[in-house]
């Protein structure tokens, strides 16, 4: 168990250590790197005799049953890709040492790369669904910021792209794993199989299938989502032959070879990933010739082993099976060795053109000897690796289009082969501008290992190949394999197509100039084009949507809230009675009617400001007089005594906006705001009257007069809820007002010099000074009565506020300010600190935060009642003050 | 009586909602306050009305007494109104000073703007 | 629960009288929202075992005065709240977020956090109402300190939508009252199941929603949002974009959990389809921007849209989701306007094409990296949870299409966030950034709100039960009626 978690642990550990030793000495840290990759392989390895027969499994609890949980499971498969990562991972480290000499950044670069493998090696090894995509995930970013690392434009483009397409496919799984789990209810992916039956049964499984399929496409660069591949050759070549060929592009395949179990053997699978398979072998074969830059060949022939991989996985067989694991094993070696050598042949003369590169044998002997073997490998060639993988993938069978298509396949990485391997070397004419030289130990020596190990593994390395590679055919495939790889040529037919493959392939390499002007006929970046096309359409649409809900005009915004408002309410209002009944209706209540539809009419409709104004306060003052009316004395007083002030203050701000005046272009949606307005009205009236015709449960009025009398000993049942029941509501409620005086004093700066007066008239002036004393008896009369009479300290407020306004306005700000003793926002604080106080009583003498207590007529409810008085004088003195002496604008 | 109130509130909100589609400023400033008035009206009216006051002189509350609730609700909002309103007026003086239009349709600076990527970058 | 109601406003009124003395200012702000922290987390710590916290101010019993509840949901929120209150004070210090210098802000900063608390623990819908209105205001204010153009455009636009959505709100509560006779939102519940939701009650109810949707941002009443958040400074905009919106998306949960249920009414699909509409334009709408505040205030959008779709799936599986996002959410706007504030300053520019070579900056690079992975859901940090919660409750009630616009959303934030990252972090700028004299604090509250990410990734597994045990109760609705109902005499 140990073992499985350190082939993951390994590398995550170093990528912690990566930076600060390369700080200390690059060599330091790719030794570092190196050990940890080999550590974790070898770990890998010591857990394939236990994956032969029954595999380590490790639990770790962390998110279920929402996520995933640390399930591990080491089974010969996950052991395969794990020794891959691991191996050909310290080869790829030791050879950016050699190669990355002298560069910046490399401690960044092992660290991102460590990290890459420890998420790699999770997802070979990890068993539960969520797990998987977890790594999923983590490999995608990881390659995105490998690929950055240059920070050239094309890294950046080739980067964006590689990690949306594979981001989109991560998605696209993440639906599958859902629709498996949905379907299934299995969570681990070694169940898959079990529950097969279940699985295909679903209605589920060909959404499951289709996403799970296409979002291992997009990793594992198939037919339609190749492009990203060659895109992502910026990255720096050792990190191309880590993830692009031998690791992170196997994660698509090595999922759909996971899945197998599930879905394998449907028509589906066979149609959608054979198909994938093969339109993505022809596509490559298509932009073989055409490439001039190396990487650029490796590349596309990757994809074109994908496709293949991808085939072979859609074939029912256990030969097919057994291919795949091989191809696997074998393209990691010789695809690796390759990229390596290009490497290397980079590193040495300057350039990767295959038209200018030639003769390097004589200068690279060893990068040549490397060279040699890989295309050995790739061209099936025995003894190697390479041999062994087709002559399986011979064995497989399958239609006429997997059999054509892999053939292609066959013939199409012999050329590639020559093209990479044998001439840059082996070709007569080379640039004469070209001064190459052999490349560091460094980078030699890993890219001989892995060839070294392509030749190894077909050698004599098959046998040991075999158990395990036989157990991960068998699982793959649900059925035994037979055992054993075929190491000479079995019988003299399958010679003859080895043959032929190969002289079709070198006809082919030798044919280069004109199959690359008759390949460049053909329509070239199609799936590029279109997902560049679909992009920018997103974002076209984004355009139009931005467009459509943000064009700036307040009004149609505050129409739509209105209608949305208007609009949910109305389901409920439907099976109202209309019919208005005839109530009698007191004599009284016309004129009121009559002034408050009369106020809104002019107040609407009105051509100068200060119409407008009359009319918004002659429906106050209506309302006013409805609530005398309707037995709320302490809300008309309080609603005359705002309304008053509202007015003045409207009158005082309107004074610097331009007149009312008829828009310049005549408006062209009256009507629409007319209707508007008129749905708005009648929903609201139908709100009214539903409040009104349906009473679910009697309202707490007796209750609260009874409770305001008994326990908060106070008559005025209103004011007591005010100041006592509800107090709470009050206290946000005068905070809303010291908020609005510190919105009036940050937003409106007081003029430049403070004006002496708005009204000159010495009556006014002197009238002032003695309404001043009147009011402060008339406001502190309030207050004190309000617990038992219509008052309050509301009321007392404005009562004062209004006082200390008409000084303001008779005599100028200063001497208000003067009246005050303090700045209006001091009061209003003063105010909100005398509230708060009232609170505290309660905390400290018991009860809590605004418990009520009384001690004979005084009480914490009339301290608090205080402080609202004292607030309200300072937010009304505060807003006239301000709005009195702002600077003229340009109105 | 009820039906009146009912009535009077639509029209109150029909005509608050008229103001406040109009072009201008102070149109917006009128309509929020209507809107305002509408709703204190609707909280009052939707709470049952009788003519008596929610009191209880000597602990004996007066026959056919409001409910007091709705009334120290309405209360609170038209304090929170007035406090509203005030700053919606500071507001609104400051940015016509600043902006110096009053016309609302005008008013898109703030928005998203539409350019595609590759057109110039705002300073 | 005391503390968080007294603590604030005694704050506040001593930075008030501190007006003009910046330092000190900054100093008590900063213990201030210590202390608050410090009252949440206990709060928190009393209730998260389990069980609901009920206090009738003032000694009142229900529904005659007004009770605070704090149940889970509620403890949480407001302890996550409070961190990003303080992350944002200590990230006000930062010279380069020159509105918080205004002797106004801290002291609105305060009261507005009173609002937010207040709104989270009251069981009360006019005493809602009642922190709404606090918490607006105060934002009214702090959204236009600074003055500038587009910022009085924006704020303008801000002021009368939410002042329209309060009338709205005013509406709702006055009908439900005049139809319920009270304003307990326990007894409310109460009363509506036991009457099996009458039509004037639906109406109310819409009237409620509408409101409460205004306020979430939420399809099609966002408008306010694109157009004035981006204007206001650094560390303002990451408490708006962490706090009002979540206060609107939690009114809407007790609205349509508690009060009255959703499920069978014309509401559910409707929400739904709110919900997916809310996703996919602000995130279509995030797509197009390239300014880093207006990317930023877009993606608020889409993910609101995401918590309004757990809620309108409903159940205890997608409620606990809706929990889970919500903190997640909390913690990861925030910290990444803290982050596009540090680096507009830094890059001097606001627009990505502009900016270039920050990852120079490795602090900051780590607290990008990690936010931005966080909301686009990559594993393992808390966004990836998140969204997989959402998508998982979406598949186990067979709303497929919304799990495919589940998907498709996150694929386009992924689209976004790499677009930042690209341009802002990783290509080369065409002038070299610049390091700014004092951005440790805001780095610091940077890093903090990240560590936070990171250890709900990491706990997942606790967490997620957690949020399960709340959607269960939440979905139940009777815990939460029987502890205020019964806890009053």
């Amino acid at each position: 168990m140990g073992f499985a978690i350190a082939v993951v642990m390994l590398p995550l550990l170093a990528a912690l250590f990566a930076v600060p030793s390369a700080r200390l000495s690059e060599r330091l840290a790719i030794i570092l790197a190196a050990c940890a990759l080999v550590g974790s392989a070898a770990c890998a390895l010591a857990l394939a005799p236990a994956a032969l027969s029954v595999p380590v499994e490790v639990l770790l609890p962390w998110a279920a049953p929402l996520g995933p949980d640390l399930a591990l499971r080491a089974d010969a498969l996950g052991v395969i890709l794990a020794t891959l990562v691991g191996g050909v991972g310290a080869c790829v480290v030791v050879y950016i040492g050699g190669y990355q000499r002298g560069e910046p950044g490399l401690g960044r670069l092992l660290a991102t790369l460590l990290s890459f493998a420890a998420a790699m090696q999770l997802l070979a090894l990890a068993d539960d669904l969520w797990l998987v995509f977890v790594a999923w995930e983590l490999t995608s970013v990881c390659s995105y910021l490998l690929v950055l690392h240059t920070r050239t434009r094309e890294a950046l483009k080739a980067g964006t792209t590689a990690l949306l397409v594979t981001g989109l496919g991560g998605l696209l799984l993440l639906a599958g794993l859902l629709l498996v789990q949905q379907a299934t209810g299995v969570t681990r992916l070694s169940e898959l199989g079990a529950a097969r039956d279940v699985l295909l049964a679903s209605p589920l499984c060909t959404a499951a299938l289709v996403c799970v399929v296409i979002g291992c496409a997009t990793k594992s660069a198939l037919f339609p989502f190749h492009f990203w591949l060659p895109g992502a050759m910026a990255a720096p070549t050792p990190v191309s032959a880590y993830l692009h060929a031998a690791t992170m592009v196997k994660a698509g395949i090595f999922l759909l070879a996971r899945v197998h179990p599930g879905f394998g053997g449907t028509a589906l699978w066979e149609g959608l990933v054979g198909g994938l398979g093969a339109l993505t072998i022809l596509a490559a074969c298509c932009r073989l010739p055409l490439a001039d830059d190396l990487k650029q060949l490796l590349a596309w022939s990757t994809v074109l082993a994908l496709g293949t991989l991808a085939v072979l996985l859609s074939l029912d067989s256990a030969e097919a099976a057994l291919a795949v694991v091989v191809l696997l094993i074998a393209h990691a070696a010789y695809k690796g060795t390759l990229f390596l050598t290009v490497g290397s042949i980079d590193h040495g003369t300057g350039t990767r053109s295959l038209a200018r590169l030639g003769y390097l044998r004589r200068a690279m002997p060893w990068t040549a000897l490397a060279g040699l073997l890989g295309a050995g490998s790739m061209m099936g060639l025995p003894p190697f690796a390479g041999f062994v993988a087709k002559e399986q993938i011979k064995l497989a069978g399958g239609g006429w289009l997997a059999s054509g298509s892999l053939l292609l396949s066959a013939v199409a990485l012999v050329a590639v082969a020559w093209w990479v391997g044998i001439r840059p070397f082996w070709r007569r004419r080379a640039d004469p501008d070209l001064h190459p030289h052999e490349s560091g130990p460094a980078i030699i020596v890993p890219t001989l290992v892995l060839a070294v190990l392509g030749l190894g593994l077909g050698l004599g390395g098959a046998w040991l190949m075999s158990p395990l590679a036989t157990r991960a055919a068998a699982d793959l495939a649900g059925q035994a394999v037979d055992g054993g790889l075929p190491t000479l040529p079995t019988a003299w037919a399958k010679a003859g197509v080895a043959a032929l493959i190969l002289a079709l392939g070198l006809t082919v390499a030798w044919q280069r100039e004109r199959l690359a002007v008759a390949c460049g006929y053909l329509p070239r970046d199609l799936c590029q084009r279109a997902w560049e096309a679909g992009l920018h359409g997103l974002v076209a649409l984004g355009r139009a949507c931005v467009h459509v809900t943000q064009h700036g005009d307040l009004r149609g915004y505050l129409a739509v809230t209105m209608l949305v408002g208007a609009g949910l309410a109305a389901p409920g209002l439907a099976g109202l009675d209309w019919t208005l009944a005839a109530e009698p209706v007191p004599l009284w209540m016309w004129p009121l009617c009559a002034l408050l539809t009369v106020g809104a009419a002019v107040a609407a409709f009105a051509r100068t400001r200060l119409a407008a104004v009359a009319g918004l306060g002659a429906v106050g003052y209506g309302m006013a007089m409805i609530f005398l009316a309707l037995g709320a004395p302490d809300l008309a007083l309080t609603q005359v005594l705002v309304e008053t002030l509202v007015v003045v203050l409207l009158v005082l701000a309107f004074r610097h906006l331009p007149e009312l005046r008829a828009a310049a272009r005549p408006e062209r949606r009256r009507w629409l705001h007319a209707a508007v307005a008129v749905i708005v009205g009648i929903a609201a009236t139908g709100l009214v009257l539903a409040a009104q015709q349906q009473q679910l449960a009697p309202n707490l009025g007796n209750r609260l007069i009874a409770a305001a009398w008994e326990r908060g000993l106070g008559a005025n049942a209103v004011n007591v809820i005010l100041v006592d029941i509800r107090a709470l509501d009050t206290f946000g409620e005068i905070t809303v007002l010291l908020l609005a005086a510190i919105g009036v004093a940050a937003l409106v700066a007081p003029g430049a010099e403070p004006r002496i007066a708005i009204a000159r008239s010495p009556i006014l002036a002197a009238a002032s000074r003695l309404i001043l004393p009147l009011a402060t008896l008339l406001a502190l009369f309030w207050w004190w009565r309000g617990h038992h009479q219509p008052g309050g300290g509301f009321a007392a407020g404005l009562c004062l506020g209004a006082a200390v306004v008409l000084i303001a306005a008779a005599r100028g700000g200063v001497a208000a300010r003067r009246t005050l003793r303090a700045s209006p926002l001091a009061w209003a604080g003063g105010g909100l600190a005398l509230a708060w106080l009232a609170g505290m009583i309660g905390l400290v003498a018991g009860g809590g935060f605004l418990f009520p207590h009384w001690l004979g007529p005084l009480g914490s409810p009339m301290l608090f009642d205080l402080g609202v008085f004292v607030l309200v004088v300072g937010i009304v003195v505060m807003s006239v003050e301000r709005l009195l002496e702002a600077e003229e604008g340009e109105a | 009586m009820s039906v009146l109130l009912a009535v009077l509130t639509g029209l109150l909100v029909a005509a608050g909602t008229w103001l406040v589609l109009q072009r201008l400023l102070l149109h917006l400033v009128l309509g929020i306050g209507l809107l305002g008035h509408a709703a204190n009206l609707l909280i009052f009216a939707a709470g049952g009305v009788s003519e008596s006051p929610a009191f209880a002189p000597g602990g004996t509350p007066l026959p056919g007494a409001a409910d007091p609730l709705p009334q120290a609700l309405v209360l609170t909002a038209i304090v929170i109104g007035f406090g509203a309103t005030a700053f919606l007026l500071a507001l609104a003086w400051r940015a016509f000073r600043t902006l110096g239009d009053d016309d609302l349709p005008g008013w898109s600076g703030s928005e998203p703007p539409l350019e595609n990527d590759h057109s110039e970058p705002r300073p | 629960m005391t503390g968080l109601l007294v603590i604030p406003p005694l704050t506040a009124l001593v930075l008030l009288a501190l007006w003009g003395r910046p330092r000190l200012q900054a100093a008590v702000s900063l213990a201030g929202m210590l202390a608050l922290l410090g009252a949440a987390a206990h709060l928190l710590l009393e209730v998260a075992p389990g069980g609901i916290l009920v206090w009738a101010v003032g000694g009142w019993p229900a529904p005659l005065g007004i009770v605070l509840v704090a149940d889970r949901l509620a403890a949480a929120l407001v302890a996550v709240s409070t961190l990003v209150g303080v992350a944002c004070v200590l990230a006000a210090r930062s010279p380069h977020d020159d509105p918080a210098r205004h002797p106004a802000w801290h002291p609105l900063v305060h009261l507005l956090m009173w609002g937010v608390c207040g709104a989270f623990c009251t069981g009360d819908l006019f005493n809602l109402f009642v922190w709404f209105e606090v918490m607006l205001m105060s934002s009214f204010t702090l959204i236009a300190l600074g003055g500038g153009r587009e910022r009085l455009e924006g704020a303008v636009k801000y002021v009368a939508m939410n002042l329209v959505s309060s009338v709205l709100f005013l509406c709702g509560c006055g009908i439900l009252y005049g139809v319920c006779g009270t304003l307990n939102m326990a007894d409310l519940a109460r009363i509506i199941s036991a009457a099996d939701t009458p039509p004037a009650v639906q109406a109310a109810g819409g009237c409620l929603l509408a409101a409460f949707l205004l306020k979430s941002a939420a399809f099609p009443l966002f408008a306010w949002l694109p157009a004035s958040y981006h204007t206001a400074a650094p560390a303002t905009v990451a408490l708006f974009s962490a706090l009002l919106t979540k206060v609107g998306i939690y009114a809407v949960l007790r609205l349509t959990v508690t009060i009255m249920p959703l499920s069978g009414t014309l509401l559910q699909p409707t929400l739904l389809w709110v919900a997916l509409a809310t996703m996919a334009v602000g995130v279509l709408g995030a797509a197009t921007q390239m300014e880093l505040k207006r990317i930023l205030s877009f993606h608020i959008i889409s993910q609101v849209g995401y918590m309004l779709l757990s809620i309108a799936i409903g159940g205890a599986t997608a409620l606990a989701a809706a929990v889970f996002y919500l903190i997640h959410h909390i913690l990861v706007k925030s910290n990444l306007f803290l982050i596009v504030g540090l680096a507009a300053a830094h890059g001097g520019a606001e627009d990505v094409r502009r900016l270039g070579g920050l990852r120079r900056f490795p602090l900051l690079y780590a607290g990008f990296l990690i936010s931005a992975a966080s909301l686009a859901g990559i594993p393992p940090l808390s966004g990836f949870f998140a969204k997989l919660a959402t998508v998982r409750a979406a598949a186990e009630a067979g709303q497929w299409v919304a799990v495919a616009v589940a998907l498709a959303v996150g694929f386009l934030t992924l689209y976004s966030m790499v677009k930042i990252h690209r341009e802002a972090f990783a290509k080369e700028a065409p002038a070299a950034p610049v390091p700014l004299a004092g951005a440790g604090w805001a780095t610091t509250a940077v890093l903090v709100l990240a560590t936070g990410t990171v250890l709900i990734g990491l706990g997942a597994g606790p967490l997620w039960r957690w949020s399960l045990a709340v959607g269960n109760e939440l979905a139940a609705r009777t815990p939460y009626i029987d502890a205020v109902l019964k806890a009053t005499p």
